[in-house]
């Protein structure tokens, strides 16, 4: 997978939520433009073009960010902090999903900026189908400024 | 650190300046009754009364052989002796008048009317004198009319002290000033009705002078007059318990029979030696009375001056007294610190007790020092720490703690620095008062100068001061002690309620991820391996997804009940008939139940909370009633009391009263999951959430007819 052709990036944790997540986005032939982080550590340098991604192409950000909260390293609200604080990145659509309803990082979100916040449903066929309409609409839908 | 030295110093030049309120010390008077009327007489009276009497009687003695020897007639003596003799008698009748309306005595009314009756007859005597003012006497009447109104005059006063001294015994006779009025009315009637007799009746009256020479009715008369005067004497020597006016009366009643023997018995007619020394006892006994009377006003005034003196200086001192305890009152009950109070106090304090110096002093046992908390001369005051000193200073510790002021002289301690700075400022003795607060030796107020002697006043005074500040103290430091307490436990209620953020926060992201990972894979075997598994394999990945889908909807309830404790509810004016509607449609879509909702009194509370009660009631309801062919579902109010209490009754399964109790506690059911579906935590959620409210809930039910839950919502004040 070309990293040019990325067009949604997800930051999750755990291994079988990011794998739900894929089976959802695969069903809308989404999933091959996917790139996966395992932390907020990863999913910053990606956004940034530092570390292990310092030779990545920062003119092609993703469409759009899928991003759960509760994450090693660097947590996802400070992730979407550096993201909306910086001009280069800040309209990039980003989409919480996280385990937890908590108001506080609903408020912390919204606060900072995020597109959506969406609580990731616990049965399958609700989680499959809430993966699968955010990656079309975010992706194939809606517009970001060029 | 200052020095205890340089601290003393602040005044040491006042030293030796006298206490402002000596002399108020020396004006000490025996609390007495100050009337000559009712003040016992006293040995110092008796002797001198005893004395005049002597005298008199000697000189008495002495003129009778010479009272028959003629002398010139000197008529100018008679008008001058009558005129003061009228103006004492007068004088002495307005002042006894006085008295005996301020202490209403009937006695003194009756003797003063005897004074009145003396001036109104002298009066009447002088003017029908022959010869003094015309030749017959200005009243006319003929030559015995002179002579008998000496005798209605001195038979007539003796006959007033009789009264007086009968009256006297009766306890406490109650005379008003109207009596005072009567007495002076009748006295002059009778005055002038014996002047009448004197003169126009002189001729019913048996002639007692011939010439300048007596007849022998005049023997009779005479004696009559003197045996009056005789009998008041009796009278008075008779009383029990004299006082200064009866003595005193005593000396006129001898000095008036000197003056009746001398001038109507050992004598021989006008003119002669008995004539001029009878009347000039007359004069002396009319002066006696007036004289003591005057004396004593004279003093009773100059008393009374020192005792308003006094009593204005022990009110201002009083009201300062009280004034500095309501300051320290009012600083105790405004949470002032015990060292603020102190320092407020100090110098008035001071100038209160009228020392030179005056110190509050904390002790600090353990190692065996004083410290001034705030200290004033008569030039400076000084707040706060910094001056020490040895406790060896504050006398025998052990009898302070039992409440013992001591008094501390100076050139007893053990000589040293300290020593000579309080002898360089003037403190010779000086007293220390404690201060115990809860049982416990604090400290103690010290004060003193130059004298080693203080006053019962000065102590109390101290005494009270010395036990605000102490209370003060013990407040201060049980305030801080509460302050601490609250601070501890609000930061221990942070941490705890951190914690079980935290907590909650973590149960809600960590136990839901492998719930979701469950019931994902179950699913992801259905959907790719649909084709190899058999109906049973099918069935078990459906009661692992069941279970899965449960366990998710219990850690849900289980947060939204945790969340409640830590939520405050905002409490606004509610529609509540709108809001059990509402939330009754919603839950009702399109079930074939009918849901009757009352109007609803409004209640005052958090919106959100009571959209929670009446969710969980009425899903309830419609849950337990949901196999009924007809369900139904009331909603009402009722208003008692105090209170709101409204219901959801439904006509479902209900329950058995024996398990009532159970229903609210968290995840406890009283119908098994295959009958109902349910975690057991929407009755704790709508519990806690009354409860937070300052309500209740309860229920009630029968196996098969039916629920009722009530919940009660104080009424807004």
């Amino acid at each position: 997978m070309a990293p040019e052709q990325v067009e949604i990036l997800l930051a999750e944790d755990n291994p079988e939520d990011a794998e739900m997540t894929l089976r959802a986005l695969r069903r809308n032939n989404l999933a091959n433009k996917l790139h996966w982080v395992k932390d907020g550590a990863e999913a910053l340098d990606y956004l940034f073009c530092t570390g292990a991604y310092a030779g990545r192409d920062a003119s092609r950000p993703p469409k759009l960010v899928l991003l759960d909260i509760k994450m090693p390293k660097v947590d996802g609200i400070e992730v979407l902090r550096r993201l909306k604080a910086n001009a280069a990145t800040h309209s990039i659509p980003v989409v919480v999903m996280t385990s937890s309803d908590e108001e506080r990082d609903v408020f912390e979100s919204y606060r900072l900026g995020v597109n959506s916040y969406i609580v990731k449903p616990l049965q399958f066929d609700a989680f499959i189908e809430t993966v699968a309409k955010i990656g079309m609409y975010w992706v194939l839908t809606n517009r970001v400024p060029q | 650190m200052k020095s205890f030295v340089d601290a003393l110093g602040i005044d040491r030049l006042e030293a030796g300046a006298p206490a402002a309120g000596e002399d108020a010390r020396s004006v000490s008077l025996p609390a007495q009754h100050g009337f000559v009327a009712t003040r016992p007489a006293g040995q110092a009276d008796c002797k001198l009364a005893f004395a005049t009497v002597a005298v008199s009687a000697l000189l008495f003695l002495g003129a009778i052989p010479f009272a028959k020897q003629p002398l010139a007639p000197v008529w100018a003596f008679i008008p001058s002796y009558q005129a003061a003799l009228v103006v004492c008698d007068l004088v002495t009748a307005a002042l006894l008048f006085g008295q005996a309306r301020f202490s209403r005595s009937a006695a003194l009314f009756v003797l003063a009317s005897g004074y009145l009756f003396t001036a109104c007859l002298a009066l009447s005597h002088a003017l029908s004198f022959p010869g003094l003012f015309a030749p017959g006497g200005v009243l006319g009447g003929g030559t015995q009319s002179t002579a008998w109104l000496y005798m209605f005059w001195h038979a007539g006063f003796p006959l007033f002290v009789i009264a007086y001294a009968l009256l006297r015994g009766a306890s406490h006779t109650r005379a008003t000033a109207e009596l005072g009025g009567v007495l002076v009315g009748g006295v002059v009637a009778v005055a002038a009705a014996l002047t009448w007799l004197a003169t126009a009746g002189e001729s019913a009256l048996p002639p007692i002078m011939q010439g300048n020479r007596y007849t022998p009715a005049m023997i009779f008369v005479v004696s009559s007059v003197w045996l009056a005067s005789l009998a008041a004497l009796l009278a008075l020597w008779r009383q029990r318990a004299y006082r200064v006016l009866d003595i005193w009366l005593m000396v006129v009643m001898c000095a008036w029979l000197f003056d009746i023997g001398l001038s109507a018995v050992f004598n021989a007619g006008r003119f002669d030696l008995g004539f001029y020394a009878g009347r000039i006892y007359g004069l002396a006994a009319a002066s006696f009375v007036l004289v003591v009377l005057l004396l004593e006003n004279t003093s009773l005034h100059g008393r009374l001056a020192l005792e308003h003196e006094r009593d204005q200086r022990s009110l201002a001192r009083h009201s300062e007294r009280l004034r500095i305890l309501a300051a320290i009152d009012q600083a105790v009950i405004a949470e002032q610190s015990a060292d603020a109070i102190a320092a407020a106090v100090i110098q008035p304090l001071r100038e209160l007790l009228d020392v030179p110096r005056a110190i509050v002093n904390r002790f600090d046992l353990a190692s065996g020092t004083v410290e001034w908390v705030a200290a004033a001369g008569r030039r400076r005051t000084h707040v706060g720490p910094g001056v020490r000193y040895s406790l060896a200073l504050m006398g025998d510790v052990q009898a302070l703690r039992k409440g013992e002021p001591q008094l501390i002289d100076v050139h007893a301690l053990p000589p040293g620095t300290e020593v000579e700075a309080l002898l360089a400022s003037g403190v010779r003795w000086y007293m220390a008062m404690p201060m115990i607060a809860g049982g416990e030796l604090i400290g103690a107020l010290s004060f003193g100068g130059e004298g080693r002697d203080f006053r019962a006043e000065q102590l109390n005074i101290a005494r009270e001061v010395a036990a605000q500040l102490a209370i003060a103290t013990a407040q201060t430091r049980l305030l801080e002690r509460v302050k601490a307490h609250a601070a501890e436990l609000e930061a221990k209620v942070h941490e705890r309620t951190a914690e079980l953020e935290s907590f909650s926060y973590s149960v809600s992201h960590d136990l839901r991820a492998p719930l979701r990972a469950i019931d994902g894979y179950a699913r992801m075997l259905e959907e790719d391996y649909a084709g190899r598994l058999d109906a049973e394999a099918q069935r078990l990945i459906g009661v692992v997804r069941a279970n899965a889908r449960r366990m998710g909807q219990l850690i849900d309830d289980l947060l939204a009940f945790s969340r409640l404790s830590r939520q405050q509810p905002a409490r606004a004016r509610l529609d509540m008939s709108a809001l059990a509607c509402e939330v009754g449609h919603d839950l009702r879509g399109n079930r074939p139940a009918t849901i009757e909702v009352a109007p609803l009194p409004p209640a005052q509370a958090d919106a959100a909370l009571l959209r929670q009660v009446w969710t969980n009631l009425i899903g309830n309801a419609l849950k337990y009633s949901a196999k009924k062919a007809e369900a139904r579902v009331d909603i009402g109010a009722r208003e008692d009391a105090g209170e709101t209490v409204y219901w959801v009754r439904d006509n479902g399964a209900g329950f058995d009263m024996r398990y009532a109790q159970k229903l609210f506690g968290v995840f406890q059911r009283l119908h098994r999951a295959d009958e109902f579906e349910g975690t057991g935590v929407g009755l704790a959620i709508v519990q806690r959430i009354v409860a937070r409210h300052g309500g209740r809930v309860w229920a009630e039910g029968e196996p098969g007819a039916g629920a009722c839950f009530y919940f009660s919502l104080p009424k807004e004040t």
